[in-house]
């Protein structure tokens, strides 16, 4: 327990060395070599290597690291590219009220071939519109079928509207979550 | 022979961005393998850790693009891949590295034998 806060305080030093020494170089450099190697030795250490001295004498010192920060000559670039992502989180999420499963699955599609979230989190997208769908129709069938009245679909209906909102909403907090680390830090 | 020795850097640190590139060549790779696998080449002597900055600029330019995918071991993680913008400029470098090479290893050779 001590070993592991010992080493928490390590990087801590470390991450922090590195910031001063990244002050004098380019803004949008220093930012991303924070996050970079904030990753790096949380990376590391979660695959399992415990000697955090050894992580951070192979990343070298955090002068070395800036020096390299300063020689690299950064274009001006465009701010994160993530105008998109707005528009498909808006076309999965608010596209459910207005035209309920086509919208969300037109947004789903779009938010599959977007860098920003995971595999996983884009199979999530498709379940929250592909699985309520089902229910709806497959519900409805049934229902047909035994001369019910519209307890299966009814409510399948309902989230099928509300659950390519909610995932909508999850996926817009990751996104945020990944532009934060990106820039700040 | 320290003149000699930052000459030798500069010319390391103009390769390296396309050591990264040719890293990428057959798929992604995850920011910490692509590092310490670079961080390993004998003879490039380099710090895992001044890899960043030229990662970081390399996205910038456009010649990796960045993927996040899931990690068995602890949060998402970013991989970087090769662009085709990355692409052309590494299959343009592999051709004038190769002429490169070879003038200043005719011309080395040449003095030796004198």
């Amino acid at each position: 327990m001590t070993r592991v806060t010992n080493a928490d305080r390590v990087v801590t030093d470390y991450l922090n060395a590195l910031r001063d020494e990244l002050a004098t170089a380019p803004l949008a450099v220093a930012r991303d070599v924070i996050a970079d190697v904030s990753e790096h030795i949380e990376a590391a250490r979660a695959d399992g290597d415990d000697d955090v001295r050894a992580i951070l004498s192979r990343l070298g010192t955090p002068a070395e690291i800036a020096a390299a920060a300063r020689e690299s000559d950064p274009q001006p670039q465009p701010a994160a590219v993530v105008d998109g992502e707005f528009a498909m989180l808006a076309v999965l999420g608010v596209g459910a009220f207005v035209l309920p499963f086509l919208l969300p699955l037109v947004g789903a599609a779009m938010i599959g071939r977007s860098p920003w979230w995971t595999a996983r989190e884009k199979r999530f997208a498709w379940a929250s519109v592909l699985v309520p769908g089902a229910c709806t129709v497959g519900g409805r069938l049934l229902e047909m079928q035994l001369g019910m009245n519209w307890v299966i679909s009814w409510p399948s209906a309902i989230v099928l509207m509300l659950a390519p909102a909610v995932t909508a909403v999850v996926l817009l907090r990751l996104l945020s979550d990944r532009r934060r680390a990106m820039v700040s830090q | 022979m320290v003149a000699g020795d930052t000459r030798i850097t500069a010319l390391r640190k103009g390769a390296l961005e396309f050591c990264v590139l040719a890293l990428l060549r057959d798929g992604e790779r995850y920011g910490v393998e692509l590092v310490r696998t670079l961080g390993e080449v004998d003879g490039l002597a380099i710090s895992e850790g001044t890899l960043y900055p030229l990662l970081s600029r390399l996205r910038r330019d456009g010649l990796v693009e960045t993927v996040w995918q899931e990690s068995p071991t602890g949060p998402p993680r970013r991989y970087y891949a090769l662009s085709d913008r990355g692409s052309d400029a590494l299959t343009d470098f592999t051709i004038e590295w190769a002429r490169f090479r070879d003038s200043v290893d005719t011309l080395l050779s040449t003095k030796e034998s004198r």
